[in-house]
This record gives C-alpha cells, sequence and structure tokens, in this order.
C-alpha cells in the first residue's frame, strides 16, 4: 500500500483576521435604494471646532467659515467563484471539512470577504500624510511611541487600533525584549481573541496591535498605520437575488457577503458565487499616523 | 490512395513552462501612482551621508478604495478603474500625484530599450494577475515565495530627481524641525537608561542621526545637489522652490551663484 488517506482535510496555513469585525473601521452605510453606487459623505467642522475669539466691545467681527470637506465611498463588487464537479461531490462527500459542501464553501467565502476587506483597509492606510519610522530601518518601540504621540498631538479621540504587517510585529517584539519600564505589551489571551479575533497580536500603549499580511509594500518598506476611530471608513451594499432567479441562496451570518449556488448539469458541476459589495476610504487624514519601516 | 503525411507542419511547442515563471501570487496587485506630500520628509543615510528625501507613498489603483470606481465597457465588462475623482481630491489634500511616465535615466534599467511612455511602474506575471512592482523594487521569488529587494540607489535616485526636476519643493523649515523634534524626543527617552548596554548603543545611533538631519538640513542637501552641469531649469526651480529672488533673463552661471551663496549662508547661519 503506497499511502494512506486519514479522514481528516486539514486546513492550510491562512492568514485568518478580520479587522472589520474589531470595530475600529467605521460602518457609514448601505448604498441599497440610494441609486448610485457611490456614497459621499459630508463632514463639518462642528461641535466647538471654533472657538470664541477676544473682542473690544464695539469691534465689527470678521466671520468665521464652518470648515468643511468630504470624501466618497464608491462601492465595487467583490466575488469569488468555485466550481465543484460532480466526482468532487461523490468522493469528498462525508468527509469532516469537506471541501465540497455548500456551507463549508460558504463559510470559507464570508472568511475570504474578511481577507479581501483587510487588504481594502490596507490600501487605505498606506495612504497616511503624518508617518513616523525610517526607511530601511526595523520597527521599534520608538516608532511605537512616536505614533502614539502623533496621535497624541493631534488630540485624536481613541480608542486607537495599530495594523501592522507580520514582518513589523516581529521587529517590534524583538524591539520590546530590550524595553525596562513600566509601559507592558499585554500579549492577546484567549480571552482577548475570542472579542477581537484572529489577527490580534496584543495591546501595548494603550493601543490594539493587529496585523496584517495585506499591509501594503512599497520602496522596501512596510506601511503599516495607527489610528483612532473614525479614520477609516467602509460602506456595503446589500445585494438580494431578485426573486424566482433559482438556485440556493446562502447569507452567512453576520457577513454582507451572499452565496448563490447554481447547477450546470450540462457540465456535471455546481458553482457557488460569493458576492459583496464594498468600499473603504480614509475619512479623515488627520486621525491616523502612517508607521513605515523596513521589510 | 495513401495519404501525405509529408503535409503535416511541425510547430514549435511552447519551450517555457509558464507555470514556473510566474510569480507566485494568489493574487495580483494594482496599478498605482507614487506621491509625495508636502510635509512628509525623511532624513535618510544615504551613499552620500545623511540626506533629506521625500517620503514616497503609494496611491493603488484599486476599485473600492478611497473612491477608486470600476469602469466596464457596453457589454459590462471591466476594462480597468477611474481613480480620476480621487486623485483630484489627493491632490486637493496637497498630495503631489507623480506621473507615471516619470523616470528619470539613472532610475530606469538599460537591458532594454526605453519605450515610449515607460515610466516607473513595471508589471510581472503572476498567477493571480499581474503584480505591478515599482522599478526599483526587483521581484525575488522561487515555486512558492515571493519577496522584493530594493535597489536603494535606484530609489534615492528617483527621490533626488523628484526635486531636482521641481516635482518637489525642498521641505518647509518646519517640516524638518519636526522631523528632528521627534528624534530628539527619542534620543531623551532612551538617554534616562543608558546606563544599559542596549540603550546607550540606542543613543549613540539617534545622536548620529540627528547630527546628519543637522548637517543635511543646513548645507541644503535636499536631493541632488546643483552642480554646472545642471540644467538652467532646475537651478531656476531650486531658487523658486528655496524662495529665492532671480531674474529669469541672468545666465546659469549667475544663478548657480547665487544658490551656492545661499547654501553657504546657511550652513554658517547653522554652524
Amino acid at each position: 500500500m503506497a499511502a494512506a488517506l486519514t479522514k481528516e482535510v486539514a486546513v492550510l496555513l491562512t492568514h485568518n483576521a478580520s479587522i472589520r469585525r474589531t470595530g475600529y473601521i467605521k460602518f457609514r452605510g448601505d448604498v441599497a435604494g440610494t441609486l448610485s453606487d457611490t456614497m459621499q459623505v459630508r463632514q463639518v467642522g462642528l461641535g466647538g471646532a471654533d472657538s470664541f475669539v477676544s473682542a473690544t466691545e464695539i469691534q465689527d467681527l470678521g466671520y468665521t467659515q464652518i470648515t468643511d470637506s468630504s470624501f466618497n465611498l464608491a462601492v465595487t463588487r467583490y466575488t469569488l467563484q468555485r466550481a465543484v464537479s460532480d466526482i468532487a461531490r461523490i468522493t469528498g462527500a462525508g468527509v469532516p471539512m469537506d471541501p465540497t459542501d455548500p456551507f463549508v464553501l460558504a463559510e470559507d467565502m464570508a472568511l475570504g470577504y474578511e481577507e479581501c476587506f483587510n487588504g481594502l483597509v490596507a490600501t487605505a492606510g498606506a495612504t497616511a500624510t503624518s508617518n513616523v519610522g525610517t526607511s530601511g530601518v526595523d520597527m521599534s518601540a520608538d516608532d511605537a511611541y512616536d505614533a502614539v504621540y502623533t496621535l497624541e498631538i493631534a488630540s485624536v479621540p481613541g480608542p486607537w487600533f495599530a495594523d501592522i504587517a507580520p514582518r513589523q510585529t516581529a521587529d517590534l517584539q524583538e524591539s520590546l525584549r530590550g524595553e525596562t519600564g513600566p509601559a507592558q505589551f499585554i500579549q492577546a489571551t484567549q480571552d482577548m481573541l475570542n472579542i477581537k479575533g484572529q489577527g490580534f497580536v496584543g495591546r501595548f500603549l494603550n493601543v490594539d496591535w493587529f496585523h496584517d499580511a495585506n499591509i501594503t509594500t512599497a520602496g522596501g518598506n512596510r506601511e503599516g498605520f495607527m489610528a483612532g476611530y473614525g479614520a477609516i471608513e467602509y460602506a456595503t451594499g446589500t445585494m438580494t437575488p431578485l426573486v424566482g432567479s433559482g438556485g440556493v441562496v446562502i447569507a452567512p451570518a453576520g457577513s454582507p457577503v451572499v452565496v448563490e449556488i447554481i447547477r450546470d448539469g450540462k457540465t456535471g458541476l455546481t458553482i457557488p458565487i460569493g458576492t459583496a459589495f464594498v468600499a473603504v476610504s480614509v475619512a479623515e487624514q488627520a486621525r491616523m499616523v502612517g508607521i513605515v519601516t523596513d521589510a | 490512395m495513401s495519404k501525405d503525411y509529408s503535409a503535416i507542419a511541425a510547430a514549435p511547442a511552447d519551450q517555457q513552462s509558464s507555470g514556473q515563471t510566474l510569480i507566485p501570487l494568489a493574487k495580483g496587485t494594482p496599478n498605482f501612482h507614487i506621491m509625495c506630500h508636502p510635509t512628509a520628509w525623511e532624513c535618510v543615510e544615504t551613499d552620500r551621508g545623511y540626506e533629506w528625501l521625500p517620503r514616497l507613498k503609494v496611491f493603488q489603483e484599486r476599485a473600492g478604495v478611497n473612491g477608486v470606481k470600476e469602469v466596464s465597457n457596453s457589454r459590462g465588462e471591466v476594462i480597468g478603474v477611474d481613480s480620476a475623482m480621487s486623485r483630484t481630491r489627493l491632490t486637493d489634500q496637497g498630495w503631489i500625484i507623480v506621473p507615471r511616465d516619470f523616470c528619470p535615466d539613472e532610475v530606469m534599467d538599460f537591458d532594454s530599450p526605453r519605450l515610449p511612455g515607460q515610466g516607473y511602474v513595471v508589471a510581472y506575471k503572476g498567477r493571480g494577475g499581474w503584480v505591478h512592482l515599482a522599478r526599483w523594487d526587483k521581484p525575488v521569488y522561487d515555486e512558492k515565495s515571493f519577496e522584493t529587494k530594493t535597489n536603494r540607489a535606484q530609489l534615492w535616485a528617483f527621490q533626488r530627481a523628484l526635486i531636482a526636476k521641481g516635482l518637489v519643493k525642498p521641505p518647509a523649515e518646519r517640516v524638518v524641525e519636526r522631523e528632528m523634534r521627534i528624534k530628539r524626543r527619542r534620543l531623551e527617552r532612551n538617554a534616562t537608561k543608558s546606563h544599559l548596554p542596549n540603550f546607550a548603543h540606542r543613543v549613540q545611533v539617534v545622536k548620529a542621526e540627528i547630527e546628519g538631519m543637522q548637517i543635511a538640513a543646513s548645507a541644503q542637501r535636499f536631493g541632488e545637489p546643483l552642480t554646472a552641469a545642471s540644467l538652467k531649469s532646475e537651478v531656476m526651480a531650486r531658487l523658486q522652490a528655496l524662495e529665492i529672488a532671480f531674474d529669469p533673463s541672468e545666465s546659469k552661471k549667475d544663478l548657480l551663484s547665487k544658490y551656492e551663496a545661499h547654501v553657504a549662508a546657511s550652513a554658517k547661519a547653522a554652524s
């Protein structure tokens, strides 16, 4: 006997994290029923943005204009399609983690969407105007402090989070080995992971640190970032297939993904298609700082 | 009648196994623009000592991010992305989007002839689609792993050229001062523990960096230094950036001496 197959199908190493589910990325809304795929978000400097100024008793005052801005969330279709052949279905049925099981595939698609979302956030985060870190130099605890100071100086309200590349996490942890003083890196415990999910590394300087393999690399550097809530926002579009379109529709819980399963008897294929409509944008540059260090 | 088998022409077989020559990434990376912001500078130790160079940021044309949209034809097929509105918004925020065809000769590779419009983005075929990289980031990969190796000399040449060609103005004094303040704070933080060997080493490194930053700032070492070989337009662009008054009708030699006098005065003031 050349080989014996195990009953279990093991899952390959996968970056299984979701920055969306952490709650740090602000959900702006759904474009459903708006007649546009683009949501223009209007921003205004109210709530005490302009303070009173002193004036003499009969002084004619100049007007203080209200600061305004806007940004766009252009919802785009992201999909993943697979094809399950009949022979795969016959031979794969009943195996734990059956890769031909529609519910296993639907769950996989929901996670695939999260991975896509992580990439969108990482791409948006790479456009930070303020940056700390030095090109070609490994990330250190000093860079973490500099990032925190930058947000503090800009009076960015918390909670803060950092989204960095795994290489940056490793370099930060290496640097922390030599640190002394009261600031402690709190490693992610099982309870923390249960709440914040995979990808959460721990807390340091009152910041939640996540790592993400999608972080942009440019010029030999990793373009991670630290931000406050509201720095990056996202919008979705909820897809509902037309009544009578046939097929099976599965909507994985807690995910904006819709999985349709259609059958093509001609080719002997069962085709699950996952679809999601999503947009991610930097809402306010002042609320974030880039952490640019060696790749 | 027998068949004439000699009539079947031989066709050359594909000599390459395409699977082995593609970058092993499950998904491609989108095309991008390089952009700089007037407030984003860093002092880097290059082959010429410390130099102030603009930070290069990447604006990836990824549909769904920062307002980038997909564009389809009348049959609904995706034919590309539209980033015009996003780039306009970024420009409004002060970003300088470097045109894709901008690429000085020293950044180009001369393995192949330069084609019209060839710029700083290079596309490589990958298993999951095109992988777009900057010209100075060379793909290093085998069957399973992929990484990029950065040619720093090319990268620095590109950054210097941005200033030399007038696309990016030298940093404002407050920007230089802010970067130095960050380093000084780092020095102070580490100096309190300099009795420990690793902190003592860090203090030395940061001290050297601050000194390098000061020297580079005082010597106006922002990108390529101007020489007699520089074009008159480059000299004029630099004088304009440094807010030095000049008459465009002046000779290049006179303009150059104005620049040199400014550099010497700055160095003296700093010392």
